[in-house]
């Protein structure tokens, strides 16, 4: 919220600058975004008169203007066709520098304007930096202004700093003047200044309101007759529009310049308009409707608090009037409404409109129901000021006050504040704090603590705490050390929540492997567009209610789509080795599950010129990519990778295996659908991989710890052989009988698999040839010939048992 | 070949190993004289023909001859040898330059979790334990239990994303987990929890849906702002790696009182122009901190006339692009290798 720096001044005596009240304003609590400096720039600015107006003679909707100063006769080209002859207006002289509202500097210069000469401009409002609204029309002075005067000598230049500062939610009472200056003055030990009201709040009662609802707890209302709606002075518009709230007229503008200075938001009524005698306060009859001064039309609901006369809601309570009942240039005779409404309702009732406005934000931020009389007579003295009229009637209603303060009495030991804040304050010291703030409190000194009655305004305070924080904020926090810590050191909780910060998670496992491997690690967005999984054939099981954007329809039940969109995005900047992986929520059936995805797609390896000495040019395929996964898979003996008889539909459906963990199906991967692919013009395959953690997050590698074993001193001896099977066999069943056969013999190590090869013609028909290289050794001596082969034999027995199988050689 | 004239040929053949320059000339002449049908070998094998006393002493003369001989070509053959790998190394020149990057070692972590595992290490360092919780929660461990009441205007500010056809929501803050961890354990309490939390708001240079935090809470009897103030401190010099002036400003969240946003002296700032990163104000905002309010305390039964407790809130995004100067928080979810392979 903007505030000027100003008008602080009137409210609290100090001599700070702009940057020092900022200094203390964030010092207690309210954050300052920025300060900007207002200043108009009007030189060679002066006052003349209108002697002489005639068409130009090459535009139509331009005017000549003839001018005088008194002494010197200028020619001007004016495009406001509503000026006229004898006005007295503010010309911008050649080598004049003006600074509009936008603060947009212009320089004037002598130009010609369609053929004909044009010695300076006419200045509107805008373009004198006084209206932030374009479309002002020229500014018009008083005819008895003096003519040829700097316009500076009649409109005073008001240099200004706006502060922009957050206010808390919680600090409903800091949304004015006198609400931060309160704050200024306790932290400076000063007292505020209320603003003045001359005139006695004098009136006859008047009944004509009924409050039919308990939403409203006070109402007051002043009638002002007589009124002369116009334009306001210039630092009354100063007032409003440096900080943003355009100026209407006199009567609006005073209603929200009080507003601004108390906090109490006020509505002024044109109360001819009214149709009947009486007002109501009450609910909106369902469907009830309304057209508010903003032009919209809103349509109520019976939750909704409006004020009514007999046929018709005139105003929404506490959010913005009505447009049958406004202030217009020809209202004579105005109804000042000053009202305490129910935070809560005008709360919900501006949530449920979708409006906002200075008003509604102020009460439902809790308004001081001890300001509201003061504030109403605080405007009409201003209006009788300002617009003339004379104060006929007043009105007060009070309601059923539900929310207003009782007399809270909150006790506040002194042993609570050293043990929450860790320091000491004295009893002086939390007394002066007390004073300031305005808390009445009396000392039982036996037992070491006050009892505190808050002011009306400070609605957040409500427990003992919120009287320490008092405390603390106006002391600051510097007087509390950092030196030590005087509590736990170790929290004495069993550490083994399933974190993946955690020293052993096995996500962190699959992390570092995968970034040694030359992977990079994504985070996406856990929300995406239903029109994202059309492609992939996945259905979403949660959909957000009200998200403020497309791209936040659903939450993802994979985390395929979007790293399918990183690794397309990637690809267009023209990166060629794409291999990516993420650990996130995905939301699916199961609810809210940890996942863990891994999409690789183009070189295996990055260019390099060795790879062409040895023809090495490998692309990502089913291979490379189950390789890789099953390297990660290694840690434990759990996981097995089967066959996947029943794939998703985005997986190509041979190219792709399943994962078990414990028997229970975890997780897939494979090469994506064809289909899938093809309408991005890929050229090569997507691999893919994606397990559900949830199952085995708890495994610890902590909870293994490996024992040494004892391992061979002596060489390895290899053999090489080549088996010819069918192709219908699948190479887990010679791996199956060669895994089994290694567990029965102790000199059996290792196999690797060496070349898969087939060729009807040099194997036969039908047949596929699987070389195998096995490595022996033997922990207790030197393997020979005789052992090797002797064991080799016995392998190739069973093999050639259990499968039909030929050597080849 | 005579055994009688065989010093003047040791002599003659003396010179000639004396001019050869090629290891496989010089083996040539080897196995000429010494090898099995070499003129030598055949000298000494002839000698069996003689009579025992010219066998004696031819045999000497001829023996002398072959040592001499093997003598002075293994001498040179040492000497060849050696001249011929300082050849053969001599042209095994490469240009070192043309080395380049072994093509496979470049991955990279994201920088969130980097930062998120720096910061709980950090925190695990200082003693406290780490936890996790669910990132869809209901209104009570979002916002009631934290005493944020329906209703109240602060449920404005946090802008909340709900699920349809379900009474669940989006967590908008790390804080819901403090509730679930008190609820099932009593003090003390020392946690520190990472996750991502969601609100429902436009993205821009600043402000992101979806963003990480790491939540801190300590439970226990003896604990207060004195140790909040310490544990940040350490925190702060440690993450930064230098010991940086903080300032603890007083701030409202509805879940800790007395609060405080903590911000860092500006260490970007440049006296001759504008500080984007402050925005010249000299100084930065870290974090949120405060002590426990009693009525989060009152929503897990604790005492909270005993129990004393602590809690901040730090922002990942917010804290990585101070620190390494990135302008624009959607470049973390952009996930272009640009960005990534730079951490």
């Amino acid at each position: 919220m903007k505030f000027s720096y100003n008008f602080f001044k009137k409210f609290v005596n100090h001599n700070l600058n702009s940057n020092n009240l900022s200094e203390i304003l964030i010092s207690l609590g309210f954050e300052v975004s920025s300060i900007n400096k207002v200043e108009r720039s009007w030189s060679n600015v002066i006052v003349v008169r209108i002697i002489s107006l005639k068409k130009h003679p090459n535009a139509n909707k331009l005017l000549i203007c003839k001018l005088t100063d008194g002494n010197t006769e200028y020619s001007v080209i004016c495009g406001d066709q509503n000026i006229k002859l004898g006005q007295n207006v503010v010309l911008a002289k050649d080598g004049a520098v003006l600074c509009n509202s936008n603060v947009n500097i212009i320089t004037i210069k002598k130009k010609q304007i369609r053929g004909v000469l044009s010695e300076g401009m006419i200045c509107s409002e805008y373009e004198l930096g006084i209206k932030k609204n374009k479309s002002t029309g020229v500014l018009i002075l008083d005819k008895d202004t003096k003519l040829g005067i700097p316009l500076e000598n009649i409109i005073k230049m008001n240099k200004d700093y706006i502060i922009d500062i957050s206010i808390p939610t919680n600090r409903g009472d800091c949304l004015s003047y006198l609400g931060l200056a309160r704050e200024i003055a306790t932290k400076l030990h000063k007292l505020v200044n209320f603003p003045n009201i001359k005139s006695k709040k004098i009136a006859t009662i008047s009944n004509i309101v009924k409050l039919e609802s308990n939403l409203c707890n006070k109402y007051m209302g002043i009638i002002i007759s007589n009124v002369k709606v116009k334009p306001s002075p210039i630092w009354l518009i100063d007032a409003l529009e440096n900080i943003g709230i355009k100026s209407i007229n006199n009567i609006v503008d005073i209603t929200n310049y009080v507003m601004l200075e108390t906090g109490q938001p006020l509505h002024a009524f044109d109360m001819d308009k009214f149709s009947s005698k009486e007002i109501f306060i009450r609910q909106a009859k369902n469907l009830e409707k309304i057209i508010a001064i903003n032009n919209k039309k809103y349509i109520l609901s019976k939750d909704i608090l409006v004020i009514a006369d007999i046929d018709k809601p005139i105003s929404i309570a506490g959010i913005i009037g009505g447009k049958n009942s406004e202030i217009d240039n020809d209202t004579r005779t105005l109804f000042l409404e000053s009202a305490i409404f129910d935070p809560i309702s005008v709360r919900n009732s501006s949530k449920v409109l979708k409006i906002v406005t200075e008003a509604s934000y102020r009460f439902s931020r809790g308004v001081d129901h001890k300001l509201s009389n003061f504030s109403a007579w605080r405007a009409a003295n201003l209006i009788i000021e300002i617009a003339g009229g004379n104060i006929s009637k007043k009105i007060i209603v009070n309601g059923l006050s539900p929310d207003l303060k009782k007399n809270l009495n909150i006790k506040l030991r002194f042993s609570r504040i050293q043990k929450i804040l860790g320091c000491k304050i004295t009893i002086s010291e939390v007394f002066e704090i007390l004073k300031y703030i305005g808390i009445i409190f009396k000392y039982n000194c036996e037992e070491d603590f006050v009892i505190c009655r808050v002011p009306s305004w400070r609605k957040d305070i409500n427990y003992e705490i919120d009287i320490i924080e008092e405390i603390i904020r106006i002391k600051g926090y510097d007087i509390i050390q950092d030196l030590e810590e005087k509590g736990i050191a170790i929290s004495s909780v069993n550490n083994n929540s399933n974190s993946i910060f955690n020293k052993n998670n096995i996500i962190k496992e699959f992390r570092v492997k995968l970034k040694n491997f030359g992977f990079n690690e994504v985070l996406n967005y856990s929300f995406l567009k239903i029109e994202d999984l059309r492609k992939f054939n996945i259905e979403y099981c949660y959909k957000i209610l009200n998200p403020v954007s497309r791209e936040n329809e659903i939450l993802r039940p994979s985390l395929l789509p979007s790293l399918y969109n990183n690794l397309i995005l990637n690809l267009d900047y023209g990166y060629n080795r794409i291999s990516l992986f993420e650990y996130g929520k995905i939301f699916n059936k199961k609810g809210e599950r940890r996942y863990f995805s891994v999409i690789m797609y183009g070189d295996v390896w990055d260019n390099w010129w060795q790879w062409n000495k040895y023809k090495f040019k490998p692309k990502y395929n089913f291979f490379f990519g189950a390789g890789i996964i099953k390297n990660i898979l290694n840690f434990s003996k759990d996981f097995n990778i089967e066959e996947n008889n029943n794939p998703t539909n985005y997986y190509h459906p041979w190219k792709t295996s399943i994962v078990k963990y414990k028997d229970n199906y975890v997780g897939q991967f494979g090469i994506l659908a064809p289909y899938i692919t093809e309408k991005d013009n890929l050229k090569n395959e997507i691999f893919f991989f994606e397990i559900d953690v949830e199952y085995f997050f708890d495994i610890n590698k902590k909870d293994k710890i490996k024992f040494f074993r004892k391992f061979s001193r002596f060489p390895f001896l290899r053999r090489d052989v080549s088996l010819i099977v069918d192709k219908s066999l699948k190479f887990s069943d010679i791996e199956n009988i060669i895994n089994k056969f290694m567990k029965s013999n102790d000199i059996l190590k290792k196999y690797y698999l060496l070349s898969i090869f087939s060729n009807d013609l040099s194997i036969g028909y039908n047949k596929i040839s699987y070389s195998i290289r096995l490595m022996y050794n033997s922990n207790e001596k030197t393997l020979t010939n005789y052992d090797v082969d002797k064991n080799m034999n016995l392998l190739l027995n069973k093999l050639k048992k259990s499968l039909n199988l030929k050597l080849r050689c | 070949m005579n055994i009688d004239n065989i010093e003047q040929i040791v002599e003659k053949t003396i010179k000639e190993i004396g001019s050869i320059n090629d290891v496989l000339i010089l083996r040539r002449l080897e196995i000429k004289y010494l090898g099995r049908n070499g003129l030598l070998t055949k000298i000494l094998r002839n000698l069996s023909k003689y009579h025992i006393s010219i066998r004696k002493k031819k045999g000497a003369i001829a023996n002398k001859a072959k040592k001499i001989l093997s003598n002075e070509i293994n001498k040179k053959m040492a000497i060849l040898k050696k001249s011929d790998t300082i050849s053969k190394i001599e042209n095994e020149t490469i240009d070192c330059s043309s080395v380049f990057y072994f093509p496979f070692l470049e991955g990279s972590f994201h920088p969130i979790m980097n930062a998120m595992y720096n910061i709980v290490s950090i925190f695990q360092g200082l003693g406290f334990f780490v936890a996790d919780g669910p990132e869809m929660e209901t209104d009570w461990y979002n916002f009631e239990a934290l005493n944020i009441p329906k209703n109240h205007s602060v449920r404005d500010i946090q802008d909340t994303f709900y699920i349809q056809g379900t009474e669940k929501l989006l967590r908008t803050h790390t804080s819901p987990v403090q509730i679930h961890i008190m609820e099932n354990q009593n003090p003390p309490i020392k946690v520190i929890v990472p996750g991502r939390v969601y609100r429902n708001e436009h993205s821009d240079s600043t402000h992101s849906p979806i963003f990480h935090q790491i939540e801190g809470l300590v439970v226990e009897e003896n604990v207060n702002f004195t140790d909040l103030k310490f544990i940040l401190k350490k925190f702060i010099d440690i993450f930064f790696d230098k010991s940086l002036e903080i300032r603890f400003r007083p701030s409202y969240f509805q879940f800790t009182e007395p609060s405080a946003e903590v911000d860092i002296k500006c260490f970007y700032c440049n006296k001759n122009s504008y500080c984007k990163i402050c925005k010249n104000s000299g100084w930065i905002e870290i974090l949120g901190c405060g002590m426990v309010h009693p009525n989060v305390f009152k929503s897990v039964n604790y005492d909270y006339e005993k129990y004393n407790g602590y809690a901040f809130g730090i922002g990942i995004e917010r804290i990585l692009m101070i620190k390494h100067r990135i302008n624009d928080i959607r470049l973390f979810y952009e996930n272009n290798l640009g960005f990534l392979k730079q951490f």
